[in-house]
């Protein structure tokens, strides 16, 4: 009789701690990272009753690791498809891009030659002039700033992500500690699997939750950020080339290790951005020479040879942060045609020097780097001083844009005449070989007009753009799939829970029944003892 | 697989927004007109898109280059009409002084009516264009003749007018080239020095025989200079046509070129509203469906079953 109270009794509490669990499954069904519960229930030893044995947490690790990629993957390709995306409506557009300054330029010079001494005429080639320049300051402005956005982003992620880190360590000790799973230790785990996915997502982490569940995070090269249980610190720095970097207790992390929002921003940041940087300045850079040149070989209104118009930018050079010589160098701009659309990477290494611009291909160097007989390569021409050590370098910026600028200049001081004309000459030569050279091969060799580069330009952003969206519509694709094979395990289905909830309230009530049954019966044999 | 609500709600929402960004394309389409708005959506299509506008940008400027050349041309092609006039009154002039019965009063009268002529001349030469360049001379900024009646001399800067672009690879001038037109045959005396030059020859009253023979050879030679002056001024005139028949023909072709590039433009740009119309009332339908099995999936529970 009494083993009928104690099973009674067993099962109450049984059906009771597993309507506790489906009540949690129902109440955290919307919460993120949030693993469906189950009882599993075991007989009692020896006396028949029934007991909850384990709290399962439907958790699978494999799984849960390959949601963590997927998100990772996706943050990557957004981060650099949204910033691509916004370069490339920046100079596609009508409002912002060089296209409609560089026709309203070539056009104004284009009346230039048919009224050479038309006051009007001139004043417009000069008004359009300074619109051109406005409109390249801009642009290089905002790459600037999408840059200086970039970079605080990736403060921000490697800030939130350390925070993470370090509750992901202390949580991983309480859970170690623990030992067995009951609701607060799965409560924990949840937690630390959000963290993971959110490391995952920002910085790119990896991590691995072995079979005797000790976890694993490490960096995109297997090395780990979480060692003897203290997480490493995170922070940021400057690699040889001045590009920002991740560091892990002071020490530079190749970007390549790098994964998630902040391995996407740094790809914007060491490339994307300074591309488009460079070519805005070698645009720049060739309107400039071509205005400047015209200039110098023609007469102006006054019968003297032109001044110049613009303020070319001048090739800046920034030395490897890790240089031990002394070998410091100057650069200019020696052949405009041969000038690459990038920065260019100069080293010095086995005694020699060599050149790559920025998509690694290799630029031939002549010269021995006197005044005499400098360095020439990717149309520049490079001056040293001093003897470097190997392994030194430079990065050479050919035509840094924020450089570009309008002088002021007078309608009159236009040169549209050949150059030795006399004062108020009504010859356009000078203007007509301007238009020639705006229209003709400039770049690339001399294959490319000046208009043409910026449309290469617009398209090839277009194209990168495309493809970077394309790859972020992919990866999206691809999460989706991940995150429902994750949740299919241990998401919460509401009708799974009401099926089980019926299903435990009517064991909970017959339960209830067996025990009011052995209280029946007992009443029955205390009746019978009466008689 | 086991459904999860997670995973129900993401899929609906994703669907949602997919058939709403199509919606959205569809209605930036409609109302700016164009298929697409930035390079990233038609890489190739907007490179097409910014070579067909710069090329139209180009003909617009050929187009103005035309009207410039047109204007200078058929301006100095009417003063050099009315060149033609002025000399072949001057001619007049010469046939009447041949006369045998001629006296000395209408002599001086008709040599100041060829001073006058020569006035003429210089100011038919002196004409100034709409912006207040001299319209004859070229490149130079002075006026041709100066120095006034007794002392006229031909600006020595004179030169052929300017070229501009008219069409790819072709140019015309934007004037008329008198160099010759502006000189007798010898080059060295101008237009109105030798009109100058005849009033003084028509002035002439010799009394001897030899006088009278002279001053008659000298006019018979006028006369065949002033032939070959009408010549060369009709020269420079034709000149001036042959450019005006050039322009409407070049025009012609360039309008081709712009109809083209139009064409072009049109083709790589321009919604197909059509096209749009029925995606966005696909995207409209799809969105509505999308949104009735959200509404219908989230109010099916068992627990509502459950009393």
């Amino acid at each position: 009789m009494t083993q009928l109270f104690d099973i009674g009794r067993s099962a109450l509490t049984s059906y009771q701690n597993a309507l506790a669990t489906v009540s949690r499954n129902v109440a955290n069904a919307n919460t993120p990272g949030y693993a469906r519960q189950s009882v599993q229930f075991g007989e009692l030893a020896g006396g028949g009753g029934v007991s909850v044995v384990a709290l399962n947490r439907s958790a699978d690790n494999s799984a849960l690791f390959a949601a963590r990629d997927a998100v990772d993957e996706r943050a990557f390709a957004e981060a650099r498809a949204g910033t691509l995306s916004r370069i490339d409506t920046l100079i596609s557009d009508d409002a912002t891009g060089l296209a409609e300054p560089l026709r309203r330029l070539a056009e104004s010079v284009d009346a230039l030659t048919a009224q050479p001494t038309d006051i009007a005429t001139r004043q417009t080639v000069l008004a359009q002039a300074e619109g051109f320049a406005a409109q390249v300051q801009s642009l290089s402005q905002t790459l600037a700033s999408e840059a200086g956005q970039g970079a605080q982003q990736l403060m921000g992620l490697v800030g939130q992500a350390q925070d993470q880190l370090d509750e992901v360590a202390s949580i991983q000790a309480q859970i170690d500690k623990v030992g067995v799973v009951d609701a607060a230790a799965a409560t924990l785990m949840d937690r630390r699997d959000v963290l993971l996915e959110g490391l995952s997502e920002s910085l790119g982490l990896k991590s691995q939750i072995n079979g005797d569940g000790t976890l694993r995070v490490t960096l995109g090269n297997g090395q780990p950020v979480i060692e003897a249980g203290q997480a490493v610190r995170l922070g940021l720095g400057s690699d040889e080339q001045g590009n920002i970097q991740l560091t892990t207790n002071g020490n530079l992390q190749p970007s390549r290790v790098v994964g998630g929002e902040a391995g996407g921003i740094m790809q914007v940041l060491h490339s994307d951005i300074p591309a488009a940087q460079d070519q805005l300045g070698r645009i720049a850079l060739a309107v400039g020479e071509t205005f400047n040149q015209a200039q110098a070989a023609g007469t102006d209104l006054s019968g003297n040879p032109g001044a110049e118009l613009f303020v070319n930018p001048s090739p800046q050079v920034r030395d490897f942060s890790g240089n031990t010589g002394a070998a410091a160098i100057s650069a200019a701009v020696a052949d405009i045609s041969a000038l690459p659309a990038s920065r260019v990477t100069l080293s010095f290494d086995g005694g020699g020097w060599s050149a790559t611009d920025a998509r690694g291909v290799n630029l031939p160097v002549t010269g021995s780097g006197t005044a005499a007989d400098p360095l020439l390569f990717g149309g520049l021409s490079v001056e040293l001083t001093g003897a470097a050590a190997n392994g030194d370098g430079f990065v050479i910026q050919p035509a840094p844009a924020s450089q570009f600028a309008v002088n002021s200049l007078s309608a009159e001081s236009l040169a549209a005449a050949a150059g030795g004309s006399t004062a108020n000459s009504g010859d356009n030569s000078n203007a007509l070989a301007l238009q020639a050279s705006l229209r003709g091969g400039l770049l690339d060799g001399g294959n490319t007009s000046i208009q043409n580069a910026n449309v290469n330009w617009v398209s090839a952003t277009g194209q990168s753009a495309a493809s970077a969206i394309s790859s972020a519509d992919v990866a999206r694709a691809a999460e989706s799939f991940a995150l429902d094979r994750r949740d299919a395990i241990q998401g919460v289905n509401l009708d799974e829970e009401a099926a089980d909830l019926m299903r435990f309230q009517q064991a909970y009530a017959a339960a209830a029944q067996v025990l009011a049954t052995a209280g029946n019966m007992f009443d029955s044999i205390l009746a019978a003892v009466r008689g | 697989m086991r459904i999860t609500n997670s995973m129900t709600y993401r899929s609906m929402l994703a669907a949602m927004q997919q058939r709403q960004q199509g919606q959205f394309e569809a209605q930036q389409a409609l109302s700016t007109g164009v298929k697409f708005q930035h390079a990233k959506d038609n890489p190739i299509g907007a490179a097409g898109v910014l070579r067909a506008e710069n090329l139209l940008a180009t003909l617009e400027s050929r187009q103005k280059n035309l009207d410039l050349v047109e204007s200078k041309a058929s301006y100095a092609e009417s003063r050099l009409g009315n060149l033609t006039d002025t000399l072949q009154s001057a001619r007049d002039l010469l046939v009447r002084s041949q006369t045998v019965a001629i006296n000395t009063e209408d002599r001086d009268l008709l040599a100041e009516q060829m001073r006058g002529l020569a006035q003429d001349v210089a100011a038919i030469g002196n004409t100034r264009d709409a912006d207040g360049r001299p319209l004859f001379g070229g490149t130079s900024p002075n006026l041709p003749f100066s120095g006034g009646a007794g002392a006229w001399s031909l600006d020595a800067g004179m030169s052929a007018p300017i070229q501009v672009e008219v069409a790819s690879g072709r140019s015309l001038p934007a004037g008329v080239d008198v160099r010759a037109a502006f000189r007798d045959s010898s080059g060295t005396v101008d237009l109105a020095t030798a009109l100058e030059n005849m009033a003084a020859e028509i002035a002439l009253s010799p009394t001897d025989d030899a006088g009278k023979l002279a001053r008659r050879d000298a006019l018979d030679a006028s006369l065949t200079e002033m032939d070959a002056m009408l010549e060369r001024t009709s020269r420079a005139r034709s000149s001036a046509g042959l450019t005006l028949e050039a322009v409407d023909v070049i025009r012609d072709t360039n309008e081709a070129v712009k109809l083209n590039a139009n064409e072009e433009l049109t083709r790589l740009r321009d919604a197909d509203v059509a096209e749009e119309v029925t995606k966005l009332a696909n995207e409209s339908a799809s969105l509505d469906a999308a949104r009735a099995v959200f509404q219908k999936l989230q109010q099916q529970s068992l627990f509502d079953y459950l009393r």
